[in-house]
């Protein structure tokens, strides 16, 4: 294995042939959020929330599509970066219907979690709000296209984990979206196995296990015992 | 003898019927002829006169009183009812009604004593309102004030309701202000599509800029919607050009830098080409027409006269040449023929403004 040596916000760091730079920053510290990384799935640089500028020329490429070069010079943190982050970060979330409070994954989301990172407290742009659909026809699971953000995490587990390649994407820009074999109900797929990878592996609320949201719990049961219990007994 | 007499009397009946009918439906297609070729909309996009003299400018942080009122063609007498609200009246009920109303309204106004008055539903030649012109009597009680006025609809004759026809009408918005309005503008409002566009009236909003010391603007918008629609979706569509139009100015300087921040983003951080490329017409203009863009942030004004909402040209006392300039640069400018002739008649318009503010 053959040893590379870079430079990270001018840190001299060593990583070996195959790694990517975002692997080398992680390794030694140094913070590049992600969102649609996931260890241990192929990477495909869709967020851009890692971009980094390799010098001298300032271009920006993604941390984790970067592979290691020996003498290579990279800035993974700038006030530039840190700009361009957060307009990503608030891109993505004017693009759909990212609502927290109602939400799913409230509190366990890593959109979520990247915006309160940067500091983003509101947003600037106007939402585009559009009115996308739920398939709920999965007996386990469900898909609310208001919540993706296109990371294809989910598609990325069930090819390359799972092998069942049951999840893919249609259209362009801001039309695009996942979907389930040719375009059917997720409930009719002939090819899902029901495994749920790619539920655990979404960081959004998109997919979502059913029976989970708050509204769904039931955990208002206890209400009607309010009124048995300051019931007088004779 | 009976007989054949029984029959000649039917024979003469039945003639008379078929005359009638004959009659009816020739009536019937010469008044559809009247409206169809009579059928014409007022075209967008009219320059205002403004009439009146009033003086001074605004200040930012001040109180000010403003009116908006539909009076009704003078029409609604305490005992009147209009007919498509399930009245019994298409027209006033008599010209000493629509005189005593629009009196009884001016002296309301005068007792309000508004800086700033938005009235809809003013006829000045209606066969309702019998001819009274309620315009001249509004700008005329209400003295010491700029006025402007849209024409909403001039109609055909109406043969409708058939019991009592409203007849041709002409009815405007009418906007008065204390403060000097340096120019209005008449924009069309959408109206039904297909056969009852035949029936519907023309809608307008009227556009008065009145300068604000310190180089600012106050926009009235004078409104008068459709009304007695069955589904509310030309009202929908009207609203929504009104919100767009309002909103089209509404730019300041941060915009312009998010803006340019945001193009810069896209353009860096894209994985795709498209993406890499589609922010370059905007940071090529802002780095070669950048002073088009604060033309239209700082002082709402579109030097090629394409943009619609400076079609009210700015204050023309302080700068003489901005009709002419507007109209030269639209002719230069990348505007298509349709906007330059608009360009071109907003000059000549306006300068007619000016002889009636001088006269």
């Amino acid at each position: 294995m053959s040893m590379r040596t870079l430079t990270i916000d001018g840190v001299e760091v060593v990583g070996t042939e195959g790694q990517s730079v975002l692997d080398v920053a992680r390794a030694n510290g140094i913070p590049i959020p992600t969102l649609c990384h996931l260890d241990g799935l192929p990477d495909v640089g869709s967020c851009r929330l890692c971009v980094v500028e390799v010098q001298p020329s300032g271009r920006l490429v993604p941390a984790c599509m970067l592979p290691v070069e020996e003498g290579l010079e990279v800035v993974a943190n700038s006030e530039t970066l840190h700009a361009h982050r957060r307009q990503i970060i608030e891109l993505l979330f004017t693009e759909r219907n990212h609502v927290c409070a109602v939400c799913v994954a409230n509190n366990d989301c890593e959109l979520q979690d990247r915006a309160q990172e940067l500091g983003i407290t509101h947003l600037d742009l106007c939402p585009v709000s559009p009115k996308l659909g739920v398939d709920a026809s999965h007996e386990l699971f469900a898909v609310d296209h208001n919540r993706c953000i296109l990371c294809m995490r989910c598609v990325r587990v069930c090819a390359e984990i799972e092998g069942a390649r049951t999840w893919g994407v249609k259209g362009r820009g801001i039309e695009s979206r996942v979907i389930t074999d040719f375009d059917g109900p997720w409930g009719e797929s002939k090819t899902c196995t029901g495994c749920g990878k790619c539920v655990q592996v979404c960081p959004t609320g998109a997919l979502f296990e059913k029976g989970t949201a708050a509204a769904e719990v039931g955990r208002r049961e206890f209400l009607p015992y309010l009124t048995t219990m300051r019931e007088e007994t004779p | 003898m009976l007989l054949s007499g029984g029959a000649r009397d039917m024979k003469r009946v039945l003639l008379s019927l078929a005359w009638l009918i004959t009659a009816a439906v020739v009536l019937f297609t010469a008044y559809a002829g009247y409206v169809l070729l009579s059928y014409r909309r007022i075209p967008d996009n009219q320059m205002l006169g403004v009439s009146g003299s009033a003086a001074g400018t605004l200040e930012t942080g001040a109180a000010y009183a403003l009116v908006s009122w539909n009076v009704g063609f003078g029409a609604y007498s305490s005992d009147y009812s209009f007919f498509m609200d399930g009245g019994e009246h298409a027209r006033a009920l008599s010209k000493d009604a629509v005189l005593e109303n629009t009196a009884a309204a001016a002296r309301r106004l005068q007792a309000l004593d508004p800086d700033f008055a938005l009235l809809q539903e003013v006829d000045w030649d209606s066969d309702r309102s019998y001819h009274v012109d309620q315009r001249a009597l509004f700008e005329g009680s209400l003295p010491g004030r700029a006025a402007a006025y849209a024409v909403n609809y001039d109609s055909a004759y109406l043969f409708y309701p058939p019991s009592e026809p409203i007849g041709r009408s002409r009815a405007g918005i009418l906007t008065l202000s204390r403060a000097r309005i340096a120019g209005a503008v008449r924009r069309s409002l959408p109206v039904e599509t297909g056969f009852s566009k035949f029936l519907d009236l023309d809608r307008c909003y009227s556009v008065s800029r009145i300068p604000v010391a310190g180089g600012r603007e106050l926009c009235l918008y004078n409104l008068h919607l459709s009304a007695y629609t069955t589904d509310g979706l030309i009202a929908v569509a009207q609203l929504r050009m009104l919100l767009d139009r309002i909103s089209e100015g509404r730019a300041d300087l941060a915009d312009l830098d998010r803006l340019e921040q945001l193009s810069l983003m896209v353009k860096r951080t894209s994985l795709c080409g498209l993406g890499q490329n589609a922010p370059n017409p905007i940071l090529s203009t802002l780095r070669y027409f950048r002073e088009e863009y604060l033309a239209h942030v700082t002082d709402r004004t579109c030097p090629a006269g394409v943009c619609s909402f400076c079609r009210v040209l700015a204050d023309r006392a302080a700068d003489g040449s901005g009709a002419a300039g507007g109209a030269a640069a639209a002719g230069t400018g990348a505007g298509t023929a349709v906007e330059r002739d608009a360009a071109e008649s907003a000059a000549v318009e306006n300068d007619g403004v000016e002889e009636v503010a001088v006269a």
